[in-house]
């Protein structure tokens, strides 16, 4: 059974490979910019009745409404974008995430500079106890695993999330705020409850995620349970499909105040 | 030679006897379900003559049948499916357990899983999940445990069932090719390919070559992608430190090459059934020849490092072992068989067009975590290699997005896809008038999950996170 | 008041208890026996002889024979212990018994009073023949004593340990008439120079009742089935007393240095064995008393360096580890009692001693509890309770050993250190199992559940024992210089030793009370500051846990279970067919004594044999035995009068 090591240089290979690997980290994930394939935070510019209801039949969430784009349900799946490439413009910007959930519902007033300035309301208290140190506990309740990955990649080499004193913790007991990614199934309904009753106070909801948000692709489904967003008010809207994990970051930074 | 498209058959009554026929015939099951009109589908499928066999049989009166798991314990999840969707029992089915507590069958109960318990007072349960310490998928695994050591585990899963078939068989199926994205996130490429296979085969949709290049290069690279994220987070779990950075790094390098091509990480969007929405430019090839050169070369040199450690290999040498003939005999698929000696790779048994340039796959005898590690490292590189190939005699490729023809009426579509965990099966049934009548999905887990649970016996507990990171294996993918 | 009025009033009120306890009155009962246990302590602390000399007390002719009761700086120690053991004991069985059937409650008290009677004998006696007299008394009184539940069990085992008993004190009664024969007298101030071999037939006798390896397998049989304020006396008190009698016959003639490695070797798997089959067993009581085995073993230990000590003339060692020994046998006198009061208590309120069956008994009876984690803090030997000083201070006395220059002791010195480092480790591993299973987590069984706190009674005496405990290991170094006071001149060191090693608790203490009081202000500041919210343990969001989820006793132990299974042996048991798909799945592990097992058991069934002849003269009633037992008494009378003449 035991495999025979291929050669016997090993702290060789391992200093060849350190060496190679670098510094990956990104010097400052708040203003780098991304590529410019990503879709980002959108603009539009309504052309003509027709198009818009063409296009607003083809969106598979129904995010596009009479004259609105809601990025709580965009998926960013780039129908409308290739087939009205003049209505809508998708910027490779990250930071789309928002404070309260009317914010994602774009109406194409707002330029995006505009919005990166208003979307995301900290307040004094959750600077005082959170800016220094900021605990997620997450909670996985349906979806497709694409956030999760995500919200993983954003504590990795390359976003290191950690650097601003945010991490993702084992126990709700040790967490500040549950990061909820799905949509929320019905076999899962219970759990989430009891993870969010076992953070202790003052605790903060986010939703990462269209999923989360708005139910995204499943919003129709048959089995979700999305009563327990009735009950406790999310503070941080973090869209995307899944959600990009500089999205992640800038997001969770500006909510604590750590945007600079 | 794979044929996708089959008429429906003729509903036969000898269910045993054709079944054994097939085992004998060296064909074995890739789908067992039963249909909307409640009668029995079975695809068979021998992986060395690329044959497919679809049988389909009358629904067997009274509400109960003899188990076919007794003729062959490889329909032990087929046939748990089908009794939890429809409450047909097979008799003297040795674990007869829900699957995933479907929201059709409220009487099914998640919180009262019959769990087999130690009738012990010295033996404990270690109960984990479903909201697990790390960012993972919710599953309730329960170990009965002999101090350290576990004897049995069995993992219950259905905390990710949000009803995506349901979703799939309304509407137009010729749309829904963002669901099968999301079917299993991490696997966006496979499930797509699978869905658009099966919607091309239903549509008469001819696809042009180039476009099945694209894809197979989306599919590899999506392999390469997780199976660096795995060797991350196995280092991670031995606390070996440069290999959890190093192949995090190098798989962000990957995804951000999927990104540079169609916009997303996952390779979402990429997709669309008789085509794809971005093909690959001159430019943009010879841009990811490039990165996937320096990719390689990346791969290549961490690897060296990590496999020849003592610290690692004595971590994983051993661990979590799987034999050959339970991989056998419980139907277990892609990389986890491919790691245990079994041969079983869809690229090679139910090839698409580029794959018969696909070279022989990479089969390891050990079956531990070892081998699982060792093998994804091995296959990441030749699935760049693969990549580069394609890539190197690519044409310039536009985007494709043909409108498709209604799909044909009564039909069955069947596609077979290796995806990086192994073989994904999608099936969809078309009734008189072309409307969806069934839309079925297998993702590897399906099958795999129980070989994470074989894996875990008489290995420390604390060896589970090697053993579970080994597998990786999806739980929305099973829960649907 | 002179030390001999006190004496008599004393026995007198003991006397006077027996009558009163047939007659029904137990609360004066109680009362007469904790006033003369106080009143015969009294005599030890006030006029305690200082030196070598004897307080003689009481004398009288019995035959031929002066029997002469008295006592010396070693009496009077153990005098102490036991009369404050005593009086604590009596008075939880007062407790404890309270609302207990009244059926059989009379001779219980009757024979308690008479094993109160008896252990005090046992150090005023000052011949052979009145300790012989008080240590069958002593025998047979705690026999009867554990009988008051008279079930089959309980007799099997008072049965058992009554045969134990008789053994032991077959070999003490050989031993007596040896010496008897080499010195001519019965008297222990005429048996200074005892021949090695009597002197070790002698200390085996009291072998067995201290619980010395291999006669130790008598605790955790008896012991269970006692009830709680008797298994405590038992534990704390009896096994004592055969403390007590090694040290008098130790001072008494001159151990070989081979003899003297050879009981440092018993000591050593002494402890070991206790230790591991406390961390092995999962019956509250049985753990109880395999760590009093543990604890013997520690003592001996202390013993054991103090005499080489006097062989290699470095009368330092000597000092430290008879202190040492004699401050171990105090403070054990104390925990454990007091947690054998406390397990009497769960399995009062609970009806289980079983460790795998309990859990959940902090919130449920939080004052045992926390009692009960007090007692295992002093018993694990950890800083702040009395068991941290003594087994330091027998630590000390074996590191002394390495500043000496010889092979075989620094040897001896290197095992013991490392054995008793070994043997503490492990002892709070097993009591860190024992109370967080027992105690901590969720009630495992709806008996478990059901339990509730004991009336204030049946933990006030626990309560005095845990403030003993804790002022013990407080004042560590006046507990010491206390008994410094006792010493004779032949265990004593230059006093610059004893300051020195006084000056090594000082700063303890100081550290211990300033972090006691930090730690008690954090708390109190605390509970005022921050609002506790109060939610059920995290469970991953599981909506159906169950108590199975919780370690067992096996699976506490398992990481150590390889080196535990050379001292208890493996016996386990796995029933799983490992197929594909796994239907039933069994386990069972069991602690068994291989001395019990292979050597004791065998014997005792044999005697069971025996007696079995005698099936017509052996009609299971207690009166019978107590006739039994008489003519046993005055046959060896006989024995000894006729060897005599």
């Amino acid at each position: 059974m035991t495999h025979k090591p291929i050669t016997g240089l090993t702290m060789i290979d391992l200093l060849k490979a350190r060496i190679r690997h670098g510094d990956q980290a990104i010097p400052d994930p708040l203003k780098t910019k991304t590529d410019p394939a990503f879709p980002g935070l959108p603009s539009f510019r309504k052309q003509d009745d027709e198009s818009w209801d063409r296009a607003r039949k083809s969106c598979p969430t129904g995010a596009i409404g009479e004259n609105t784009l809601d990025l709580g349900r965009c998926v960013f799946c780039g129908v409308c974008q290739r087939n009205f490439p003049e209505t809508f413009v998708f910027s490779n910007s990250f930071k789309m995430g928002a404070s309260r959930r009317e914010t994602l519902i774009l109406d194409g007033t707002l330029t995006p500079d505009a919005y990166v300035a208003s979307s995301i309301a900290t307040t004094p208290d959750i600077r005082r106890l959170f800016g220094r140190s900021f605990k997620l506990r997450s909670v996985s309740a349906g979806g497709c695993a694409a956030c999760e990955l995500e919200l993983n990649a954003s504590t990795n080499v390359n976003f290191d999330i950690n650097r601003y004193g945010i991490d993702i913790v084992a126990s709700p007991r040790h967490a500040d705020a549950v990061v909820v990614t799905g949509p929320i199934t019905q076999n899962m309904a219970y759990a989430l409850e009891e993870t969010w009753k076992a953070v202790p106070a003052p605790k903060i909801l986010i939703l990462a995620g269209a999923c989360a948000i708005s139910g995204g692709l499943f919003a129709d489904a048959p089995a979700l349970q999305r009563g327990f967003l009735d009950k406790v008010e999310a503070i941080l809207y973090l869209p995307g499909c899944p959600v990009h994990p500089l999205t992640i970051v800038h997001g969770i930074t500006a909510l604590i105040g750590r945007k600079k | 030679m794979n044929p996708t498209l089959f008429s429906v058959p003729e509903a036969r009554t000898d269910l045993h006897k054709s079944i054994r026929d097939a085992i004998g015939r060296n064909f074995r099951p890739l789908a067992f379900y039963s249909d909307a009109d409640r009668s029995l589908i079975c695809l068979m499928g021998n992986d060395d003559t690329h044959q497919l066999d679809l049988l389909r049989f009358v629904a067997p009166e009274g509400g109960s049948y003899p188990s076919l798991t007794g003729l062959s314990s490889e329909f032990h999840m087929y046939e748990r499916e089908l009794w939890e969707e429809t409450g047909l029992v097979p008799q003297s089915h040795p674990w007869l357990k829900p699957v995933r507590y479907p929201h059709n069958r409220p009487e099914l109960v998640l919180k009262d899983h019959p769990f087999l318990a130690a009738a012990s007072e010295s033996m404990h349960e270690v109960a984990v999940g479903p909201v697990h310490a790390g960012v993972i998928e919710p599953g309730q695994f329960r170990f009965l445990c002999e101090g350290e050591d576990v004897h049995h585990l069995e993992i219950q899963l259905g905390y990710q069932h949000r009803g995506i078939r349901k979703l799939l068989e309304t509407g137009d199926i010729r749309g829904k090719i963002h669901l099968a994205e999301a079917i299993a996130g991490d696997t966006a490429i496979g499930h797509g390919i699978a869905y658009c296979r099966a919607i091309e085969a239903l549509c008469g949709a001819d696809v042009p070559d180039a476009v099945h290049r694209v894809r197979a290069i989306a599919l590899e690279m999506e392999r390469a992608a997780m199976h660096l994220a795995d060797l991350s987070a196995l280092a991670g779990d031995i606390a070996y430190l440069t290999g959890l950075n190093y192949f995090a790094a190098v798989r962000t390098k990957v995804i951000n090459l999927s990104l540079h091509v169609c916009g997303s990480r996952f390779g979402k969007r990429w997709l669309c059934p008789g085509g794809v929405n971005y093909g690959i430019s001159s430019e943009k090839n010879r841009y990811m020849i490039t990165t996937l050169s320096t990719i390689r070369e990346d791969i290549r040199i961490m690897g060296t490092a990590m496999f020849n450690d003592s610290g690692v290999l004595s971590r994983f040498d051993g661990t979590g072992h799987v034999d050959a003939a339970s991989i056998r005999d419980l139907h277990f698929v892609g990389m986890a068989a491919r790691s245990g000696g079994v041969l079983r790779d869809g690229r090679k048994a139910y090839p698409f067009a580029p794959y018969e340039l696909f070279p022989d796959s990479i089969v390891l005898p050990q079956g531990d975590v070892f081998a699982r590690a060792f093998l994804r490292y091995k296959e990441s590189l030749q699935s760049i290699d693969f990549c580069l190939k394609l890539l190197s005699d690519l044409p310039e490729t536009p985007a494709c997005t043909p409108k498709l023809p209604e799909p044909e009426r009564d039909v069955i579509a069947a596609s077979i896809v290796e995806g990086w965990r192994g073989e994904i099966v999608h099936l969809i049934r078309t009734d008189e008038n072309g409307a969806t009548l069934s839309y079925r999905i297998y993702d590897p887990s399906f099958h795999n999950w129980m070989a994470l649970a074989l894996a875990v016996r008489n290995n420390g507990i604390s060896d589970f996170p090697v053993c579970n990171k080994s597998f990786n294996l999806s739980y929305c993918g099973n829960d649907l | 008041m002179t030390p001999q009025t006190t004496f008599l009033i004393g026995i007198a009120l003991m006397m006077l208890s027996l009558p009163v306890s047939m007659l029904g009155w137990r609360k004066i009962f109680t009362l007469l026996t904790m006033l003369g246990a106080g009143f015969l302590g009294t005599i030890a602390i006030l006029w305690h002889p200082a030196g070598n000399t004897v307080l003689s007390l009481v004398s009288f002719q019995l035959g031929v024979f002066t029997v002469e009761l008295g006592l010396t700086w070693l009496s009077s120690i153990f005098l102490i212990l036991l009369s404050v053991g005593c009086i604590l004991g009596v008075a939880h069985g007062y407790a404890y018994l309270k609302d207990h059937d009244q059926r059989g409650l009379r001779s219980h008290g009757f024979f308690l009073g008479l094993l109160v009677l008896s252990l005090h004998l046992t150090v005023f006696a000052r011949d052979a023949l009145m300790l012989f007299f008080a240590w069958e008394l002593m025998g047979f009184s705690s026999f009867f004593a554990i009988l008051v539940e008279r079930d089959e069990p309980t007799w099997k085992a008072a049965k058992y340990y009554l045969i134990f008993m008789q053994a032991g004190a077959a070999v003490l009664l050989t031993g007596i008439a040896l010496a008897y024969s080499n010195t001519g007298s019965l008297r222990f101030d005429d048996w200074s120079g005892l021949p090695v071999m009597t002197a070790f037939v002698l200390m085996i006798g009291f072998a067995f009742k201290a619980g010395f390896f291999p006669f130790h397998s008598w605790l955790p049989v008896a012991h269970p089935m006692a009830p709680g304020h008797v298994s405590g006396m038992m534990s704390g008190l009896l096994t004592k007393t055969g403390i007590y009698g090694i040290l008098l016959i130790l001072v008494c003639f001159e151990p070989p240095i081979a003899g003297l490695y050879v009981f440092g070797a018993v000591a050593l798997i002494t402890a070991l064995t206790g230790v591991f089959h406390a961390l092995a067993e999962t019956d509250i009581k049985r753990i109880l008393a395999w760590s009093s085995i543990e604890n013997i073993g520690i003592i001996g230990l202390g013993i054991v360096f103090a005499w080489l000590g006097k062989k290699l003339e470095v009368p330092a060692i000597t000092m430290f580890g008879i202190l040492g020994a004699l401050l171990h046998s105090i403070n054990h006198s104390l925990f454990k009692p007091m947690l054998f009061y406390l397990s009497g208590n769960v399995q009062h309120q609970a009806h289980e001693r079983d460790i795998n069956r309990l859990g959940g008994l902090q919130k449920r009876m939080p004052v045992t509890g926390y009692l009960f984690f007090a007692g295992s803090m002093a018993i694990a030997g950890l800083p702040l309770m009395n068991g941290f000083v003594s087994e330091f201070l027998v630590f000390l006395t074996i590191l002394k050993g390495f500043r000496v220059f010889s092979v075989g002791f620094n040897i001896a010195a290197i095992v013991g250190l490392a054995g008793l480092a070994y043997v503490a480790s492990i002892a709070l591993f097993a009591f860190a199992r024992m109370y967080g299973l027992a105690f901590l987590g969720e009630p495992r069984t709806e008996k478990a559940a059901h339990a509730k706190e004991t009336k204030r009674g049946l933990w006030t005496v626990p309560s005095i024992l845990a403030g003993l405990c804790l002022v013990g290991g407080i004042t560590g170094d006046y507990m010491l210089s206390w008994l410094h006071g006792f010493l004779p001149d032949s265990m004593l060191a230059p006093d610059a030793e004893f300051i020195s090693l006084l000056e090594r608790f000082q700063p303890f203490r100081l550290v211990l009370v300033i972090t006691l009081g930090l730690f008690l202000a954090l708390f109190l500041w605390r509970r005022r500051k921050v609002r506790f919210a109060r939610n059920a343990t995290w469970g991953c969001g599981y909506e159906k846990p169950s108590a199975k989820m919780q370690y067992t006793g096996a699976s506490f132990v398992h990481p150590v279970e390889p080196i535990m299974n050379m001292f208890t042996g493996k016996h386990r048991e796995l029933d799983f067919d490992s197929s594909h798909f796994p239907t039933r799945l069994s386990f069972v592990r069991e602690a068994k004594d291989r001395v019990q097992k292979r050597l004791i058991a065998p014997i005792v069934q044999s005697v069971h044999r025996f007696l079995d002849l005698f099936a017509g003269v052996q009609s299971g009633k207690t009166q019978v035995y107590i006739t039994y037992g008489l003519v046993f008494l005055v046959a060896a009378l006989i024995w000894v009068i006729v060897g005599e003449s």
